[in-house]
Parts: C-alpha cells; sequence; structure tokens
C-alpha cells in the first residue's frame, strides 16, 4: 500500500529514493551488499558456536566491552550524520521547494532526520546485526533487542549530528559550515581506527601496561547499576535498559528536529539565500596578463584548486583514513627504515588519480576549451603538467627528510612516488567519466574497476617500493605484470 | 577569400534520433542572423556542430572560406561560442578567466590586457574585476562569459540563447555590444526565444524545426511569403511551426 501523497511516510520515502539513487549503480551494490551480509552471518555464526563452548566473558568486562564499541560506533554514526546533515539543510538545495508546499515544517525536520537515521543506522547495522542474529540462534535470543538499540542509537547519532551541524552554521556560516564538517567528520572517523592501532605500535611492556592498567580500571569502575552501562545492558538485551536509552535517544531525536525544527529550517533558507545571492567578494591581486597557451591552462588547474578548501578537505581525509595503517607499518622495518614510508606512494597515487579526475573530469567549461583553438592532446598534457606539479610541491619535503636520513630510501621514494602519480593520472586521463566538481565525493559512481584498477596500481608501485628497499632485482617485477592491467580498467568500468 | 562567413550544406547528426535533417545555411560577412525554432528543433546542436563542438554524422562546414571539419583548428581561430549556460569557472576572477581565455586562443599579452579591460568596463564589470565569479549574480556572470567571447575579436560570434535570465538593464547592455560588433563587420548568428528580440536586433532569420530549416530569409521576405504584411514574426513563427489551437492569429 502507498502512503498518502503529502503524508510523512510519502515524504520519507521520497527521501530514501533519493539516498539511494545518489549511490551509484545498484545491481553490483545490492550484488556486494548481499555477499557482504552472507559473509558476515558466516563469520558470526562460527564465532557464535564457538562462544557456546567458551567460559562466559566477566560481566565487567563485557559491559565495557560493549560500551567501547557502542561508543565506537557512535562516533562513526556521527562522523557520516554530521555530513549527512550538512548537506541535507544547506546543500541539497531543495528546500525552498519543500517549505513553499503544505507541508509543515516540522514534519519535513522530523523526516529528514529519520533518512539521515536510516543511513548512518543501515550502515551499522550491515556490519553488527549478523552478529546480534548468530547470537540469538546460539547463545540467547535477547541478542535481538540489538535492532533496537541500533535504531536507538541511529536516533541518537542524528540528533546529536543535527545539532552539531546547527551550531557549525551558527559559528561558521553555511559555506565553511560544509567544510568543517567534512574534516571533522573525516577526522572522527579516522581516529578511532587509529586508536586501534595504538596497540600494534606498542612494545609487549606497554602493552602488558595497558592491559593491567585496563583490569584495573574495569574493577574500580562503576557498579554494574550505573548509568554509564546503561547503553551496553540496552544492547545486551536488558528490556528496561533498552526502554531507558529508548527513551533518552527518542527525546535527543526529536529534540534536534522539533524542537531545533525553526532553527534549522531558518539556516537551511540563510544558506539558501546565501547560494542564490551574492557571496561575501573574494578579492584576488591581479597581476600582469601572460597569454601562453601551456601556461594558462596549467596555472588555471592550480588555482581551481587552490582556491577550493572544499576540495582540499575531501583529499585530506582520504589520507586520514591512511594513518592508522601508517601506525601499523611504523615498526615493521624494510632494510632498516620504517616501512611507513612506502605509505608517501600510496598517498601520491590516490592525489594524483584525484586530482587528474578534477583536472580531466572535473573540467567546468569542457565546452569552452573544445571550442578553442587548442589541440586536446595540448590541453590534456597541460593539465597532467598541473596536477605533477601540484604532487611534486606536497611530497618534495617528505622525499628530502627520506633523503636526508638515507639517499636509497629518498631515490627508491622520488621513483616510485613518480611512477604512482604518473599511472594514476593517466589512468584517470585514458577512462574519464565528466561530472561536477561539487560531485567528487561521488566520482567512483559507475566506475569501480577504474577504482580497483589504480588501487591495484598503486599497490603494485608500493611493493616495487618495498623490494627497491631490500635491493632486490625483482623490484620491477610487479610493474610488468600491471602494465595490462589499464586495459582492464575498461572492462569493468 | 569569400563573401560567405558561413556555409553549411547537408549538415546531419542523429543522436537516439535524428536531430539534425540537412540543414543547408549560408550567411554573409557582417550580417546578423537569427535562428529561431521550438524547444527540441535542433538549433542548438547545428550551432555546436559549427561551433566544433561536435562532429557532424554528415555535411560540409566552411567557415570564412576554411573547411572546419578537416581544419578545426585554423577555423575555431576565427570563432566564439556563447552558450546559455555561462562557460565561466567560479573560482577564478573576471581578469583571470580573460587572462585565460586570451590565451586559448593565443593572443598576445599586451592586447589581451587592453581588451579585457575594455570590455569589462563596457559591461560594467571592472569594479568586480578581481573578483571571484561564484559571487556574480546570473547576469554578471554571463556578461563575464560574452567578454570571454569578445576578447580574441572573433569574426564569427555564436550565441545560443545569450539573454535568458538577464534582467532589462544587462540585456540591454548585451544587445547593445552584439549591434555594436555586428556594425564593426562582426557576423553573429544567435538563438533566441524572445521573438521581439529577434524581430529587432536580426537582418536575416531562419526558422528551424524537426532538424530542418523551414523558411529563411528578412522579415519582410517572411512576411510577403506568408502574405500578411502586418504579421509580427511572432505570428510567422508560430504559423510556421504549427502553434497550439488559438495562439496563432
Amino acid at each position: 500500500m502507498s502512503a498518502a501523497a503529502g503524508s510523512a511516510p510519502w515524504l520519507l520515502r521520497h527521501e530514501l529514493r533519493l539516498q539511494w539513487r545518489s549511490a551509484g549503480k545498484k545491481v553490483p551494490l545490492v550484488v556486494a551488499f548481499g555477499l557482504l551480509f552472507i559473509f558476515l552471518h558466516l563469520v558470526a555464526g562460527l564465532l557464535a558456536y564457538g562462544c557456546r563452548f567458551m567460559p562466559p566473558v566477566a560481566p565487567g568486562a563485557l559491559r565495557m566491552g560493549v560500551t567501547f564499541g557502542l561508543a565506537f560506533a557512535f562516533l562513526m554514526m556521527v562522523s557520516s550524520g554530521i555530513v549527512l546533515a550538512v548537506q541535507a539543510l544547506y546543500a541539497r538545495g531543495d528546500m525552498d521547494l519543500l517549505l513553499s508546499s503544505p507541508l509543515r515544517p516540522r514534519t519535513i525536520m522530523v523526516v529528514r532526520g529519520l533518512a539521515i537515521a536510516a543511513t548512518v543506522g543501515g550502515g551499522l547495522g550491515a556490519l553488527v546485526l549478523p552478529f546480534a542474529n548468530m547470537l540469538a540462534l546460539f547463545v540467547t535470543a535477547k541478542w535481538l533487542l540489538a535492532y533496537a538499540a541500533i535504531v536507538c542509537m541511529a536516533l541518537l547519532g542524528t540528533g546529536t549530528s543535527l545539532i552539531l551541524a546547527h551550531g557549525l552554521f551558527r559559528l561558521l556560516g553555511p559555506r565553511r559550515a560544509r567544510l568543517f564538517a567534512q574534516v571533522f567528520g573525516g577526522l572522527l572517523a579516522a581516529t578511532v581506527p587509529l586508536l586501534g592501532q595504538i596497540p600494534s605500535a606498542m612494545s609487549a611492556t606497554a602493552k602488558q601496561h595497558a592491559a593491567s592498567g585496563l583490569m584495573a580500571l574495569i574493577a574500580s569502575g562503576p557498579g554494574p547499576d550505573s548509568w554509564l552501562w546503561l547503553p551496553a545492558r540496552a544492547f545486551t538485551g536488558e528490556p528496561a535498559a533498552l526502554a531507558a536509552a529508548a527513551l533518552f535517544c527518542g527525546g535527543a531525536f526529536v529534540l534536534a528536529t522539533v524542537g531545533l525544527a525553526r532553527a534549522l529550517i531558518g539556516n537551511s533558507i540563510a544558506a539558501a539565500g546565501s547560494a542564490s545571492g551574492r557571496a561575501p567578494a573574494q578579492a584576488v591581486r591581479a597581476s600582469r596578463f601572460r597569454t601562453a597557451t601551456a601556461s594558462v591552462l596549467r596555472r588555471k588547474e592550480l588555482r581551481l584548486i587552490a582556491r577550493d578548501p572544499w576540495l582540499i578537505a575531501q583529499m585530506a581525509q582520504q589520507m586520514i583514513f591512511l594513518a592508522p595503517l601508517g601506525l601499523m607499518l611504523w615498526r615493521n622495518g624494510v632494510s632498516g627504515v620504517s616501512a611507513a614510508w612506502l605509505l608517501l606512494v600510496v598517498v601520491a597515487g590516490m592525489v594524483g588519480g584525484n586530482l587528474a579526475w578534477l583536472a580531466v573530469s572535473g573540467e567546468n567549461a569542457p565546452d569552452l576549451l573544445e571550442a578553442a583553438p587548442v589541440r586536446r592532446f595540448d590541453v590534456l598534457r597541460a593539465k597532467l603538467e598541473a596536477v605533477l606539479l601540484m604532487v611534486a610541491a606536497a611530497l618534495l619535503l617528505p622525499i628530502a627528510v627520506a633523503w636526508r636520513a638515507d639517499a636509497w630510501l629518498g631515490l627508491t621514494l622520488a621513483v616510485c612516488c613518480t611512477g604512482s602519480v604518473v599511472t594514476s593520472a593517466l589512468l584517470q586521463t585514458r577512462f574519464p567519466t565528466p561530472g561536477k566538481r561539487s560531485e567528487f565525493n561521488k566520482r567512483g559512481n559507475g566506475r569501480v574497476g577504474v577504482g580497483l584498477v589504480q588501487l591495484v596500481l598503486v599497490s603494485g608501485w608500493g611493493l616495487t617500493g618495498y623490494l627497491m628497499l631490500q635491493h632486490s632485482p625483482w623490484a620491477l617485477l610487479p610493474l610488468l605484470l600491471l602494465m595490462p592491467l589499464p586495459a582492464a580498467g575498461k572492462m569493468f568500468r | 577569400m569569400t563573401d560567405a562567413a558561413l556555409k553549411v550544406r547537408g549538415l546531419r547528426k542523429s543522436f537516439n534520433q535524428p536531430a539534425v535533417k540537412g540543414i543547408a545555411l549560408t550567411i554573409g560577412a557582417g550580417e546578423f542572423y537569427g535562428l529561431l525554432g521550438p524547444n527540441g528543433a535542433g538549433k542548438t546542436t547545428t550551432l555546436r556542430m559549427i561551433a566544433g563542438l561536435l562532429r557532424p554524422d554528415a555535411g560540409t562546414i566552411e567557415i570564412f572560406g576554411i573547411d572546419a571539419l578537416a581544419d578545426p583548428a585554423a577555423a575555431k581561430r576565427l570563432v566564439a561560442w556563447l552558450p546559455d549556460e555561462p562557460m565561466l569557472y567560479d573560482k577564478l576572477t573576471p581578469l583571470e578567466y580573460l587572462e585565460f581565455v586570451a590565451g586559448l586562443w593565443g593572443m598576445d599579452a599586451g592586447t589581451a590586457e587592453r581588451r579585457a579591460r575594455d570590455l569589462l568596463e563596457r559591461l560594467d564589470l571592472w569594479a568586480e574585476r578581481n573578483e571571484r565569479c561564484e559571487g556574480f549574480s546570473r547576469g554578471m556572470k554571463q556578461k563575464a562569459a560574452l567578454a570571454g567571447a569578445l576578447i580574441h575579436d572573433p569574426q564569427l560570434l555564436i550565441l545560443d540563447e545569450p539573454l535568458t535570465g538577464l534582467d532589462a538593464a544587462i540585456a540591454r547592455q548585451v544587445k547593445d555590444l552584439l549591434l555594436d560588433r555586428a556594425r564593426r563587420g562582426c557576423t553573429i548568428i544567435l538563438t533566441t526565444h524572445i521573438l521581439d528580440v529577434a524581430e529587432r536586433l536580426v537582418d536575416r532569420i531562419g526558422i528551424i524545426q524537426a532538424g530542418e530549416l523551414r523558411a529563411e530569409g528578412t522579415l519582410d521576405e517572411l512576411r510577403r511569403r506568408s502574405g500578411r504584411r502586418d504579421s509580427t514574426l511572432e505570428d510567422l513563427f508560430l504559423r510556421l511551426v504549427g502553434a497550439p489551437q488559438g495562439a496563432a492569429a
């Protein structure tokens, strides 16, 4: 049965449809999601079955473990929720249409909040619920209450995200709020896995100290009835705790969507006004004209990137996600130097690929370039030169530091970073997918093959770097094996 | 050299279905030509092929005697293309944008700088010359894009709906600038849905529908052929393209 037009369920269906349609190609997505869901059930089934033969976990340790897990999940929800909230409120540009309709503003805010909650809760649920299902099957049916707990957390995460989005708007204004939400969300999302990698970077003694400190914390921590454990108790199937948590989380959601509805809508209208009206003038110092064709093309690319902090933040966010890997590699040495240096090769390739996408596929005025009496090859070459210049400028310092520490390391990094950038950039120019620069985050939609090939190419250069550091004669082997790969990008794009 | 600025013969282009079906056009040097037609008639596709943005499936395009399909770079040197959506970079200032366009057309820096100043002053954008275009209104963006189209002093100016969304004052500025260029010998092809504008600006009109040129001539010639000497361009247009019932007088 379909919901009546103009009702809240009807609007919610519309919101969810919009989110679904912005998720890229549907069939591969559904297949990938289905396979992951089945795989997680298998893993969870094995673990849950094994639990039957293991001694029960001490209640204190279980409470603390679940509490940490929930705190992690909550931070992850807020990290994506704040980006979704800022987009939904300040960037989608459909608020004028909705507010000019007979729908009540509060209904709009509640529905928009529910759509965000469905997205953030759905992501977490997909990872957690297979374990709850299997634990319910093999241990106790009370684990099924995790479904309700996920809903509660999604509501709390969304409420918190909306309140933070409101605060960011008040503090920074609509334009910067989006940028900061992105950075803040990225930092938050990267912090938790980063913390998770700390043990791998610790020495054995430090690990022992930390473990004993944790045990002491559990022993001296608040009693089992403390409100601090309420989320853990709710998640592990205590109905009273779950009811209290539901009340608290639902309250936070209502406070954000209903209580702040007027303020959030006011922000949204102000943001729409600032988008359509004149932005504060950003003056730029004028210089004498220089009109050599290659030079103007290169300068244009450099200016467009340098003047777009949002894009820079997007790319920085990707790099933040590599930080846990860096921490993991830090203690692993290759021929006396840290393997973490090789991450530079990966970073160079990713940044090079991203910048090449922006320069080639994200061209704002393709018709202007097409109408100009300049060969396509010359345009492309100038754009790639700009990309190489930008990455070279960013990597110059770290490679110089590496060179100073060990000349062979510096040479290895210089060779592999250059190779990684060039191959990634060429891949992007070989398989361009025109898109708006504002859709940078969605550039991978519908071109999974190209993304995968880029990842393999970049990893291949990393492996070459690893072998070079070992002075291995096989250093070129990964590259020879990867040569035919770019052709595969077309097959899977 | 030839007297025709543009000679198009048997121009065809299909996407999923035929969009342009063998159009032939000849536009004289210094002529102001209006290409009119309902939505989806094939106007923009025709102009994009002439500007070198689309390769035709069949036909020939000659711009001032240059075969635009055989030597596109030479033809493009003489042409400027201005679509209804301004081709601008939001993060650049008008001066930087004009410097960029001048570089694409290989102009020398001194001439480019002088012309940029003239154009920006003429279009009342001089005060904003060092502000990023992202804060501009649609009209200001369109004016900056027009300055970009004119900076290399094109001999053939192709404009697709240049007045869409402009307020009366800015539209007047754009029209004055176009008439001035036409007086100085620039050939202009323009599409517009504002028939009053076409009636007052252009020397000759082509009416295109379903990818075919249905009628061509001066307004007087079109009137004579229709047998109604007092018809407005709107009446003639609606009669030719088949107006909704009651719309045509």
